[in-house]
């Protein structure tokens, strides 16, 4: 496969961002995931193995030339997810679970009777599972 | 394949045995170095891998891989925390999946 067009590139890049995360969205609207819960879910969508079977499935099923455009945007998709998802993984890893660890704080603030909040009352001004910067 | 293609292979996959907790600090993962040395030793100057596998070994190759693969991520999920979860996956798969790969 040697034709490399930015459409090949757009469509690639366009299948590892909006045509994979606004459906994921989309589904897990009214679930009690946070923000950054299924932003995370949506993101790691790493396209790999799964791919390049697929796409040798079509080279034999369809043959050279009508599968080749498939192969190309295939090609460059699984590249661009092994760098993507691979450069990501650890740092937003790391965030999202400082993430959750400031939201148990949280939680452990609200679990707390009113009674009982003399100080500490930061967990009262924000509502439970959303925190305040995300 | 010949003998100087396995050694070749042999030496890469202990190449990245011994410096991947280094390498996996600064988020270079096995998948991006793999690819790297398989584009390396195809392609230009340093195409020192001679193996030109046909599209059928090639696919059995990928499969039995994906197998494997997806076999030892099932054996890590517990039953429980699946089936506390069970309504999501039912979410991801029977909602976002369909809409992603949209009509035809």
């Amino acid at each position: 496969v040697k034709v490399l067009n930015w459409q090949i590139v757009l469509y690639a890049v366009l299948s590892l961002t909006v045509i994979r995360m606004a459906p994921v969205a989309a589904a897990l609207v009214g679930t009690r995931l946070d923000r950054a819960t299924i932003a995370l879910v949506a993101w790691f969508g790493p396209r790999g193995l799964a791919s390049v079977v697929f796409c040798l499935l079509a080279l034999e099923e369809l043959g050279s030339p009508a599968a080749d455009h498939a192969a190309a945007v295939i090609t460059i998709t699984v590249l661009l997810s092994v760098l993507a998802h691979g450069a990501t993984a650890d740092p937003l890893a790391t965030r999202y679970a400082r993430h959750l660890a400031r939201q148990a704080g949280q939680h452990a603030d609200a679990e707390i009777p009113a009674e009982d909040l003399v100080f500490g009352a930061g967990g009262l001004t924000c509502s439970p599972g959303r925190p305040v910067s995300a | 394949v010949s003998v100087s293609d396995l050694a070749i292979v042999a030496a890469l996959v202990f190449g990245w045995g011994t410096l991947s907790a280094r390498l996996e600090r600064l988020d270079v993962t096995a998948p991006i170095t793999f690819v790297l040395a398989g584009l390396l030793l195809t392609h230009g100057p340093l195409a020192f891998l001679s193996v030109t596998p046909s599209r059928e070994l090639l696919k059995e190759l990928a499969e039995f891989t994906l197998a494997l693969v997806l076999f030892s991520d099932a054996s890590r999920v517990g039953l429980h925390e699946l089936r506390a979860d069970a309504g999501l996956y039912l979410r991801l798969l029977g909602a976002a999946l369909p809409l992603t790969i949209g009509p035809r």
